[in-house]
């Protein structure tokens, strides 16, 4: 008798706690992120009558005497202060075009997975941050989650954008004929360097890593005179095909690496497979060679820690990385021990510089939003307005940062903010981007200059496949038997570990074969020949 | 009983009425929580976009099936994720019965709660961290193993380049990681044999032994069996978080590593093709009901309460 | 473990004494083995960073810090607010979870319920086959409504098939006799439930109530796909987010080729993470003696005779 009604009071309190929890859930009270989804202004538009604010106001032309309320899904965290900062931002959006904008975030850990979620549960929101494959651009594009921008959307609502992006850049958004982003303008450059040991490089007397053989060089160097070090973390097959003037095919599988054009020669259309190319043949047997000989640890296919934690550690003698990357640890490596004197060199300095892709940050709208137009003006806003601009990357102005002469900032406080760090990179804007006012500069800092000046002196002439973005749409079985048979063998042929480099090459052939690769480059050279009679 | 008919359907639901209420809350959670969604398989048929949904995509019959099978990992991995669950069942059978067993055996409580406890701890150990210590352990370079094993004064062997040790690494790992949560129950089995039939094995003289092989074994059967199966109908399912961390991307480890879960990872991770991958569960699904039927039914034969419907 | 002293005062045979060797020995064995990482685990997050990073795990401290610590501490009432989500969610989930799959159990080991293997099937099918997460992300967020809700995190794991199973093998052990005894006694199945099965089946109840709680205790998954409000997070994602961030954050450096975004990358992570663990288990591994007070032999004299 007494077990059962204390069973039942039991269960009754729980069902009144969990009562409880979900009423505290459902409602939007005021919690620490409550502004999250309450915009200052929000009350405003909807107790007006009919939220018609301020009747026969215009942007280029367009009626926006109706207020709206957009949201936005950026990719990070919340910083701290990122509601001061939008805040001061909507004021100008509200005084401009009649809107506010709210901001939601998909963390690093999350938004693998709830990217698609958002579009496959119909989430209500207008803009999303997208970048070509790690940003889930191609894919979202291929399930039908962006809406397509055609050239006069973007002349109408956001002019200014359409002013200021090149060409190339909408020629990289464009797939099967349609721009589904509003891609960034940085130029950037899309090719690696190599932070190395410069005390490593005098001892052995190599002045310079400028050249294919100069990188082996310093690898066999390292590996047969230094013990208990390796040369780096792995076979740099990038640099082999960049050095025979080749890239990438965006949009194809194994993240474009199996793929290649001759991106140094305008004139030349042909496609190199590269288990076809004897160069490959070739680079793999280098590198089996150099693999042997202890250049890099057996284990690296396994190994999960990051590029820099072996050079930092002091276990590896060099790393390859962007010139940003390799310049930010160069200078933590120096500080920390000063007689290493790090330094950066570009190993495929023969050849002429390709600009970034500048697909790889950028905006789209939701095809389901319902405020696309807007949206589109917005986005406007962020990309080429200097004040709003500068603050969604450095914060507000006094308080986080200050501006040095025209066109230089300096970071005052990292805590609430932090530079470039919320999901800013979709509206980059080089025409008039900041660059960092830098103090403490150091022997590193100068030769990064110093490359950095002989790259924007040495930027390749364009290829019309530079913009090109294979669709793959008519392969999808292929593609995904292409990526599930290829990892068995290409990775450890190309960090050189494998055991008979010719009968490997030979069984990932015949396994690409089996899975549909003459498909994939059929259906290729369709586009491809389709893309070049567009643009004539 | 053989009330035929409505009549007799309706005489039967009146009769079962108070157990048809207990039951009642759980079938509404399964309607609602596991059935309705369950309806989604149906984006194995289709090429799934996001304009039409679930409902509104365009069918492609066995399209998105294709994919695996021309990979020509198709028969690999089925085998690897077979033979895998089969070895882990059996490894973790027979350790985590011998730890139950062992553990109701000793006299010191102290001692025997410790160890429990403890043995529970891989547990909450992620996959995450343990790939890492896995790495440290196991690296070629600085990993205990070959410092052990040069200290003895062998030769370094490098496991992330030598397929076939890696089915006894995995079952070892992933014993030591379900050792605690495991021997749970068959501790618990233990628990709920009648004590009586220990002591009248005492009067008649058996030894401790006997005892455990006589008695509280096949007590636990029911128990082991239902694990058993249940097991089983994972069968052709592998453990991603283990296998992915564990191993990683190395393709050197593939032949005698990979599985269903981690090749389809792979295979659609820059795609997402919703609609193959709910093909492969599907797949996976099937094999797995068909097995789990006829080891049923099997099972049924040697004793109807054993089974698990 | 069973009280023999009124038998008497047995001698210890020889093989009492191998059993005894064997059991502590191996006992021991396996408790080492699942000792050692974790200690590892320990001595890990009280290392510093760049110690760990050198040299890789120990047993010891390395080059004592607590930085990792205060780094997951950094609010500390965003922590103490994550553990409280946590606790309730757990308590309620398991004690609503234990009472609905019990129940269950309950009537699918009756053996006088003709339709019981229908039903076992009916339950069990759903273990089987799956519609995968794009329908049950639509069920839970749109069609049930059920985003930033406590609900989103309470409901998904109350009722597992594979505790329900495992019930109603420990129910069905109970001898028949049992439950006919309480028929003549003139109980209804709740009183028979509630007065006689229960209070029989302890040690059942403990592990699936343990198996409830840890559940409940480990889920991140749930609060990853339905809530985005900070102030709800449960213990378990409020870690993950810390250090999945950082991890994916430094990915995308890597892949953010020519970006100069490098900043805030000095934040522990190897002993972040190794903290976060500790910090996730401490609370429960306390539970854990608590819980093992019902792993208690011999109740079933008494009921079968009384």
């Amino acid at each position: 008798m007494m077990k059962a009604k204390k069973w039942a009071a039991l269960g009754l309190s729980l069902a009144l706690t969990v009562s409880l929890m979900t009423g505290c859930g459902s409602a939007d009270n005021v919690g620490v992120t409550g502004s999250n989804d309450t915009s200052p202004v929000d009350t405003q538009g909807t107790e007006e009558n009919g939220g018609t604010k301020d009747d026969g106001m215009t942007f280029n032309g367009v009626d926006i005497s109706e207020h709206v309320d957009l949201k936005m899904y950026l990719l990070g965290d919340r910083a701290a202060d990122f509601d001061e900062i939008y805040g001061e931002i909507n004021k100008i959006l509200e005084e401009k075009l009649n809107c506010s904008i709210s901001v939601d975030f998909l963390s690093w850990g999350e938004h693998e997975t709830k990217y698609s979620m958002l579009f496959s549960s119909q989430e209500d929101f207008d803009l999303i941050f997208t970048a070509s494959s790690w940003g889930h651009y191609e894919q979202t594009v291929s399930l039908g989650g962006f809406y397509p921008l055609s050239q006069e959307f973007i002349q109408t609502y956001a002019p200014d954008i359409w002013d200021v992006v090149p060409e190339m850049a909408w020629n990289q958004a464009e797939i099967d004929g349609q721009i589904y982003m509003v891609p960034n303008y940085q130029n950037e450059f899309g090719q690696d360097v190599i932070a190395v040991r410069g005390d490593l490089m005098e001892k052995y007397e190599i002045s310079d890593i400028a050249s294919w053989e100069d990188l082996t060089n310093f690898y066999m160097t390292i590996a047969e005179q230094e013990d208990g070090m390796y040369a780096s973390q792995g076979g740099p097959w990038y640099q082999y095909f960049q050095m025979e003037g080749m890239n990438r095919v965006g949009g194809t599988p194994k993240n474009g690496e199996l793929i290649l054009f001759h991106t140094q020669d305008p004139g030349n259309l042909e496609f190199t497979y590269a288990l076809d190319w004897d160069g490959f043949a070739d680079y793999c047997k280098q590198v089996k060679e150099m693999a042997d000989a202890g250049c890099w640890s057996r284990d690296i296919l396994s190994d999960k820690a990051d590029r820099q934690e072996g050079f930092l550690n002091g276990n590896v003698a060099s790393m390859i990385w962007n010139m940003g990357s390799c310049r930010f640890y160069g200078k933590e490596a120096n500080k920390a021990n000063p007689d290493w004197n790090v330094t950066i060199c570009d190993p495929v300095s023969s050849q002429s510089k390709q600009v970034n892709s500048y697909i790889n940050n950028g905006v789209a709208i939701n095809a389901n939003s319902n405020n696309k137009e807007r949206a589109m003006m917005v986005l406007n806003e962020l990309y080429t307005n200097q004040d709003v601009n500068d603050m969604t990357r450095f914060g507000i102005e006094g308080k986080h940062w200050e501006a040095v002469g025209e066109n230089q900032f300096k970071q005052l406080d990292q805590s609430g903010y932090g530079v470039d760090n919320n999901c800013n990179w979709g509206w980059m804007n080089a025409a008039i981007k900041r660059t960092e006012y830098i103090e403490d500069r150091t022997a590193l800092d100068d030769k990064f200059d110093e490359l950095d000046a002989i790259w924007n002196n040495n930027v390749k002439t364009e290829h019309i496949y530079d913009g090109f973005n294979f669709n793959t749409a008519n392969v999808t079985t292929q593609v995904a038997a292409v990526e599930a048979a290829i990892g068995s063998y290409y990775d450890p042929l190309v960090n050189g570990l494998v055991n008979d480099v010719d009968t490997s090459i030979a069984e990932l052939k015949a396994a690409l074969d089996n899975a549909g690769i003459q498909d994939i480059l059929a259906e290729l050279e369709a586009q491809a020949a389709e893309y070049v009679a567009a643009k004539q | 009983m053989n009330n035929k008919g409505i009549k007799g359907f309706c005489k039967k639901l009146y009769k079962y009425r108070i157990f048809l209420l207990m039951l009642s809350p759980a079938i509404i959670y399964t309607l609602v929580f596991s059935y309705y969604p369950m309806t989604g398989i149906v984006m194995a048929f289709k090429k799934y976009n996001y304009a039409g949904g679930i409902w509104g995509s365009p069918w492609n019959g066995l399209d998105n099936f294709q994919f695996f099978f021309k990979s020509g990992q198709a028969g690999t991995v089925t085998r690897n994720t077979v033979l895998y669950n089969l070895l882990f069942i059996a490894v973790n059978l027979i350790l985590q019965i011998s730890v139950a067993v062992l553990l109701t055996e000793i006299k010191s409580k102290h001692y025997r709660k410790l160890t429990q406890s403890i043995m529970f701890l891989p547990y909450f150990i992620s996959w995450v961290i343990v790939g890492v210590m896995a790495f440290n352990i196991l690296s070629s370079d600085y990993g205990f193993m070959n410092r052990l094993i040069e200290s003895l004064g062998g030769t370094r062997i490098s496991f992330y380049t030598t397929p076939n040790l890696w089915p006894v690494i995995l079952t070892l790992f992933n014993a030591w990681k379900s050792v605690g949560y495991g021997s749970v129950m068959y501790l618990a089995a233990i628990m709920g044999i009648d004590t009586s039939m220990y002591e009248a094995a005492a009067i008649d003289g058996a030894n401790v032994f006997q005892r455990i092989f006589k008695i509280t074994i096949p007590m636990i059967m029911p128990t082991t069996i239902i694990l058993l199966l249940l097991s089983i109908g994972g069968i052709f399912k592998g453990n991603f978080d283990m296998f992915y961390n564990l191993v990683g991307t190395n393709g050197l480890l593939y032949g005698t590593t990979d599985v269903i879960d981690t090749l389809t990872f792979r295979a659609l991770i820059t795609s997402n093709d919703f609609g193959m991958s709910a093909a492969m569960g599907l797949y996976q699904s099937v094999l797995c009901f068909i097995t789990v039927v006829i080891v049923n039914k099997l099972v049924g034969r040697y004793d109807k309460e054993y089974t698990l419907f | 473990m069973a009280n023999r002293s009124h038998i008497g005062k047995v001698k210890m045979g020889p093989d009492r004494i191998i059993l005894n060797i064997i059991a502590y020995a191996f006992c021991g064995f396996v408790a080492l083995v699942c000792f050692i990482p974790f200690l590892m685990i320990v001595s890990g997050s009280l290392s510093s960073e760049s110690a760990i990073m050198r040299n890789g795990f120990s047993l010891l401290p390395q080059e004592f810090s607590l930085e990792a610590y205060k780094t997951v501490f950094k609010e500390p009432l965003v922590v103490v607010r994550a553990y409280a989500t946590t606790i309730l969610l757990t308590i309620s989930g398991t004690i609503l979870g234990l009472l609905l799959q019990t129940m269950t159990a309950y009537v699918l080991s009756r053996k006088d319920f003709e339709w019981r293997n229908v039903f076992s099937f009916f339950f069990y099918f759903t273990t089987l086959f799956s519609g995968g997460l794009v329908p049950y992300y639509i069920l839970i967020n749109s069609t049930l409504n059920l985003k930033n809700n406590y609900l989103a995190m309470l409901l998904p794991l109350m009722f597992s098939v594979y505790n329900l199973l495992i019930m109603k093998s420990y129910i069905t052990a109970l001898p028949d006799s049992l439950i006919e005894a309480a028929k003549i006694d003139g109980c209804g199945e709740f009183r028979t439930l509630f007065k006689v099965v229960i209070p029989l089946i302890k040690p059942a109840l403990a592990t699936v109530g343990l198996f409830i709680a840890l559940a409940y205790w480990n889920d991140w998954y749930n609060a990853m796909l339905y809530i985005n409000k900070p102030n709800m997070y449960p213990l378990q994602y409020f870690l993950y987010q810390q250090v999945n961030n950082i991890e994916a954050y430094k990915k995308l450096i890597a892949n953010n080729v020519g970006s100069a975004v490098v900043s805030s990358i000095s934040l522990p992570t190897q002993t972040l993470k190794m903290a976060l663990t500790i910090v996730v288990t401490g609370p429960i591994i306390l539970l854990y003696p608590f819980v093992q007070k019902y792993f208690v032999q011999g109740i079933t004299i008494g009921a079968v005779k009384g």
